[in-house]
């Protein structure tokens, strides 16, 4: 399977599919913003001048400058920094929420399709359920049951949101399962679980691709969202939700402390939706001429 | 199969759903880590025998199924319990809510589908041109923004810096306008780019052709013919939308401060005052089954094919 | 059918024709040059991809967006189409030049009832009341074959057959007593025992109506049983023109010539149907000289070289081959 799947990734990244992905403006400026953002993740130890949780009362609130760039929060800390290592999070936790929700969704899209019948219909009919349910009430009961903190905001977040990866998984699972191959498969003897994993899964794995970085923004913005509302990360954590809501006090006397934070969540889901957005154009032929 | 007959179906399949879901939350709450009484007594010194008294008294003794009856029959009458905190009836503190977040909702709605559908049909008539390229990528940036930043950018531009409108709290008409763009934000870009993709797609077809031939003006063939095609997965995703609104207005009630239920939740949530918490997620959850039969309903009015249970077309 | 006496209806000069595609420009319709008479039954034969359809619809301009008009004229009623805005062509759809489309389970509107979408042009054209106009749709139903039209007026189009459906397209593009109805191609997608029906209809409609019939057809079947007159389009180009008993006792031009031999075994000792060999050009780079030349048993150097041009051979009767007269 291994193989199978590399195969796939080689098909992936050959020259045509790239040169053609460059064409894609939009796709091109989102991957570069990641890049930056990652950049930033990634280097935050260096370039941050300060940690995100030193606190110096006698620097409060200041403006932007060229000693902090981004000013100074409430208790004196340096946002540019707190911002920097923000970054780590926000990707993290993104990451984390992906792959939950396509731990859950996926195999349910693969169960849906492959059998099919009753338990189709029960898998499809919970789906529908859980996504038709208000997103953010959901995930703030879910919260509410489990207690606050990031990684019971990531569970909450991912409970929501698996509903586009089984339907995906379930449509093109149906779609190939009909196929003569899989049915030869099976008159050998082919046991079910390997036929999953052998002819469906590598299939299945581009549409998952984009559809994961299609679902990292709105994974991002519930995150944060929750943060805001004080259900998620705790101080000191650098989450740029949490900055949002421990600077609202002071919006109006030192609004960088929610400008920037801000901002940065905007540009890394859109980052992320630039990015899926030109994936998905190129990795869909039909859409492609359209 | 007529329309009336697709209705009570859909209706009937409703039902069950709805009393199924009660159970299952029913069972949440019950399970919850927590003591009621201790919480409802909260502070006060009691003596065991008391306690057992209130447990009684409150029917916490029997069985589960009994417990679930019993608040069941309460909330037939439409009594949903009493809040801890404020020892009102929780109904009572929802009506008092409801206005200002249906006023919110409503305000929204329309903003975010009157900006969408407009935009949506100019970049679908002019697909491909600079207005085309710089709304599309307007659409993106703007689901990428977080709405309670976004509310908080405007409350400080708008509401700080220009004074156009009131900080926050409601003041009339006026308080709702930052609330309702923060909150259509997202929504009217989705709308822009389905009735966009839409569009195109019914521009195409064969029907529009015959529309063209027949010499009928463009406005005709745009608004009767095409829109009319284009709009129908737009009108479904109204009714799912609605949810989604109701929990966006939990974050932005609360930014704006804003004396409705999504704050109620939240301030209740805050506080461990259960049985609001409650009473407002079985309304919510009532509400978005109604919302989801109704749009199963409304396609099935707007396009006559579904009616059909063999699926589409010929 | 004096051709010399009938008033010209429609005149198409110097037509030219592209599609812009990714790959080039498709030379769908190449200086074709043609007159339609009134009350004529003219039929456009060729294969499938020989810009029959493109002539066509460049008459009433519902050519699909990539194609382009890069020159010519079509007079119609002396007016040059060509030159008129959208609002003017406008009030020429539908009335005085009206369409029936090959495929007819995608033709009508699938979330309006058929009645309303009958009664349409009148109201636009004639502005008339929606109940009179209505009244006189599903009098056009019944002219039509439709049965219960008043019932069957207002179902949505899902629940007409295919034979239906073209039967109510008819219905639709006739109201307004059109003079040239153009039909392109109206019985292909329709089962053989509807198709005798569908154009016994539109002979019958063609009649009583006085009006003009440009058919669009691929079949020399319905040639046969249609057409005063026939021009046959290969690549692009017209290649023949004349009346229709002149075309099959006598076709002139090699293509023309297979085509029928394809149909129809001759009297003259042919026991099997015979095939053309070879395969149409490509629309983006058609052949040097005369586009037939590379499938032409007749071809010699003239032919590569240099692209032959419409001639009067004798009275109604045009040929484009530089070979005729050895043809016979």
């Amino acid at each position: 399977m291994i193989y199978l799947i590399s195969e796939k990734i080689k098909l992936l990244s050959n020259s045509e599919t790239l040169k053609l992905f460059l064409t894609y403006k939009r796709g091109v400026v989102g991957l570069l913003l990641l890049f930056l953002i990652a950049f930033l993740a990634l280097t935050a130890d260096f370039i941050a001048p300060k940690r995100f949780d030193e606190i110096d009362p006698s620097s409060r609130l200041l403006p932007p400058s060229i000693k902090y760039f981004f000013g100074t929060d409430h208790l004196g800390r340096d946002i540019f920094s707190r911002v920097v290592y923000g970054a780590r999070i926000a990707l993290w936790v993104g990451l984390l929420v992906v792959l939950v929700e396509a731990g859950i969704g996926v195999p349910l899209g693969l169960l849906a399709g492959f059998y099919g019948g009753r338990i189709d219909k029960f898998i499809s009919a919970i789906t529908d359920l859980i996504w038709a349910f208000p997103p953010i009430i959901l995930a703030l009961a879910i919260v509410t049951i489990l207690g606050p903190g990031l990684t019971n905001v990531v569970i909450a977040v991912a409970v929501v949101s698996w509903a586009p990866y089984t339907r995906v998984v379930r449509a093109k699972t149906l779609s190939i399962v009909s196929r003569e191959f899989i049915i030869a498969a099976r008159a050998i003897g082919e046991s079910s679980l390997s036929i999953m994993l052998r002819y469906i899964l590598p299939n299945i794995l581009p549409p998952i691709i984009v559809l994961a970085t299609l679902t990292i923004p709105s994974a991002i913005l519930y995150t944060t969202a929750l943060s805001f509302l004080g259900f998620g990360a705790q101080p000191p954590t650098p989450d740029w939700g949490l900055m949002l809501n421990e600077g609202r006090d002071y919006i109006f006397m030192a609004p960088w402390c929610c400008v920037f934070p801000g901002l940065f969540i905007t540009l890394t889901a859109l980052s992320f939706n630039l990015l899926g957005d030109a994936l998905r154009e190129v990795l869909d032929p039909k859409l492609r001429y359209g | 199969m007529g329309l009336l007959t697709y209705i009570i179906k859909k209706l009937l399949i409703g039902i069950p759903v709805i009393f199924g879901v009660t159970i299952i939350l029913f069972y949440i709450m019950y399970i919850l880590p927590g003591d009621p009484i201790q919480l409802l007594l909260s502070g006060e010194r009691v003596t065991p025998e008391r306690i057992e008294e209130l447990r009684r008294a409150w029917g916490l003794d029997q069985p589960v199924y009994v417990q679930y009856f019993y608040w069941l029959s309460h909330i037939i009458r439409g009594d949903l319990g009493t809040s801890i905190v404020t020892r009102q009836p929780v109904s009572l503190l929802m009506l008092q809510r409801l206005p200002y977040t249906l006023a919110l909702m409503l305000t929204s709605i329309l903003l975010s589908y009157v900006i969408g559908v407009l935009t949506g049909i100019i970049t679908a008539l002019k697909r491909g041109s600079l207005i085309d390229s710089i709304l599309s990528t307007s659409s993106i940036i703007c689901y990428s923004i977080p709405g309670f930043w976004f509310g908080l950018v405007l409350m400080l531009v708008f509401a700080y810096y220009l004074r156009l409108f009131p900080v926050s709290g409601y003041e009339g008409w006026n308080s709702l306008i930052l609330p309702a763009l923060s909150l259509a934000l997202p929504s009217s870009a989705y709308i822009m780019r389905l009735i966009r993709a839409e569009m195109i797609e019914v521009l195409s077809e064969d029907y529009i052709r015959t529309a063209w031939a027949k010499g009928l003006s463009k406005r005709r063939v745009l608004l009767v013919h095409a829109l009319r095609n284009a709009i129908i997965p737009v009108v479904t995703m109204f009714f799912l939308d609605l949810p989604w609104l109701m929990g966006g207005a939990v974050i932005i009630e609360t930014l704006f401060a804003l004396p409705g239920m999504g704050r109620l939740l939240y301030v209740s949530i805050l506080k461990q005052d259960y049985p609001v918490v409650q009473g407002i997620v079985l309304i919510i959850t009532v509400l978005t089954i109604v919302c989801n039969t109704l749009g199963d309903v409304v396609i099935a009015i707007l396009d006559p094919r579904i009616r059909f249970e063999r699926g589409r077309g010929v | 059918m004096g051709d010399f006496l009938a008033k010209t209806l429609l005149s198409i000069r110097d037509l030219r024709v592209y599609y812009e595609t990714i790959r080039g420009y498709v030379k769908a319709v190449d200086n074709a040059n043609l007159e339609i008479y009134e009350g004529e039954r003219f039929c456009l034969v060729g294969e499938t991809g020989c810009g029959k359809s493109t002539l066509a619809l460049a008459i009433p301009r519902l050519l699909p967006p990539n194609a382009r008009i890069l020159s010519g004229s079509i007079i119609f009623k002396n007016i040059d189409l060509l030159k008129l805005s959208d609002s003017e062509l406008e009030e020429i759809r539908g009335r005085d030049i009206a369409v029936v489309f090959q495929n007819p389970m995608r033709s009508l509107n699938p979330v309006l009832r058929v009645g309303p979408q009958v009664a349409e042009p009148l109201v636009a054209h004639f502005k008339t009341t929606w109940r009179e106009a209505l009244v006189s749709a599903i009098k056009q139903l019944s002219r039509v074959g439709i049965p219960d039209p008043e019932l069957r007026s207002r179902d949505y189009p899902h629940a007409f057959s295919g034979g239906m459906k073209q039967r109510a397209m008819i219905a639709m593009m006739t109201t307004c007593k059109p003079s040239l109805l153009i039909a392109d191609e109206p019985t292909t997608a329709l089962d053989v025992t509807i198709q005798a029906q569908v154009l016994k209809l539109i002979r019958e409609l063609k009649d009583e109506y006085g009006l003009t019939l440009l058919l669009i057809t691929h079949n020399f079947g319905i040639v046969a049983e249609m057409c005063d007159r026939v021009g046959v389009m290969y690549a692009g180009k017209l290649v023949e023109i004349g009346n229709v008993v002149d075309i099959f006792d006598l076709p002139l031009h090699p293509y023309t010539k297979g085509l029928i031999e394809c149909v129809v075994a001759r009297r003259k000792s042919k026991l099997r149907l015979s095939q053309i060999p070879g395969a149409p050009p490509s629309l983006i780079n058609p052949p040097r000289g005369c586009r037939f030349h590379p499938r032409c048993l007749y071809a010699n150097r003239r032919c590569v070289s240099e692209e032959p041009q419409l001639i009067e051979v004798s009275r109604g009767h045009l040929v484009a081959c530089h070979n005729y007269e050895s043809n016979r």
